[in-house]
């Protein structure tokens, strides 16, 4: 089963995912590709906690592939941090096609291009690539919510 | 010597205002009980904030986290500090106004692991169905 929803949120797996989103998509499995965390053990606690009823999974960017052939016959919800894994991703080998933005919050060096969605230099060249690749991107917080044309914004941005 | 343990409330929107607010009317004004208003704070920035909060000398002696939801971005930030800082920094989901009172009245009396326990007691102990 390809991946049921790919999701990008720096906080990973917090309410909007588990209250907002998973009643939604009804995923068998969240997996969170994130190197920080997967290298981590009380970080991948920590959000074995916050996944609450929902089975999850934590790996790397180079542990990724392993993990969703393992899991391929479940629908997953794949989150990550940032566009650059996702990125990083299909560049060894991952079919994503289409990419919901749910939340890129202020940081230093970051300006806003929507509500929820601030980037950096790293971001616009990762969403660029993605662009070329002929990935969907679209914002989207909450599962109701209308689409943000990301690459749209960018432009106007 | 009064203890300092100092409390943050953290949560969406003008909860967490609005819960502290509401504690004062109730208990009279705490200069221990703090709250994080809602910006777009990424992960790191919102770090950032409760670390400031957990170096004031208003919380040397610990510092309590109230969040609102269990499994949210909130408290998977506070529990980063709790992991981080053992004994000196606790989280309490399901924020509730029993739990903030609690803390108020009885912060004095208690060490701050007994404190804990006592407030997480009294907030559990606000939870009825009649």
């Amino acid at each position: 089963m390809a991946l049921e929803v790919v999701r990008i949120d720096d906080r990973l797996v917090h309410g909007q995912v588990v209250v907002g989103w998973c009643p939604e998509v009804q995923p068998d499995r969240l997996i969170i590709c994130d190197d920080l965390v997967a290298g981590c053990e009380w970080e991948r606690e920590i959000y074995k906690e916050a996944a609450m009823d929902y089975s999850i999974s934590v790996c790397s960017v180079s542990g990724a592939a392993h993990v969703i052939k393992q899991y391929e016959q479940e629908k997953l919800f794949l989150i990550v941090a940032s566009p650059v894994v996702i990125v990083q991703l299909i560049k060894r080998g991952i079919p994503i096609t289409s990419v919901v933005v749910g939340g890129m919050h202020y940081d230093d060096g970051k300006r806003k291009i929507a509500n929820f969605i601030y980037v950096n230099d790293a971001d616009l060249e990762a969403f660029s690539f993605l662009d070329g690749q002929n990935v969907h991107i679209e914002g989207r917080d909450m599962p109701g919510c209308k689409p943000i044309d990301i690459i749209e914004q960018l432009r106007i941005a | 010597m009064s203890k300092k343990i100092a409390c943050l409330v953290v949560s969406h929107g003008d909860i967490a205002s609005r819960f502290v607010a509401a504690s004062a009317k109730i208990a009279g004004k705490c200069d221990d009980v703090h709250y994080l208003a809602e910006k777009d704070y990424s992960p790191s920035k919102l770090r950032e904030e409760l670390m400031t909060m957990l170096h004031s000398e208003l919380s040397s002696d610990g510092l309590f986290i109230f969040v609102s939801l269990k499994g949210g971005s909130y408290w998977n930030c506070a529990m980063r500090l709790a992991k981080e800082f053992p004994g000196k920094v606790t989280v309490f989901s399901g924020l509730n106004l029993s739990m903030l009172l609690s803390f108020i009245t009885k912060k004095h009396k208690y060490s701050f692991v007994e404190l804990a326990e006592v407030i997480i007691s009294d907030a559990i102990r606000g939870i009825t169905k009649s």
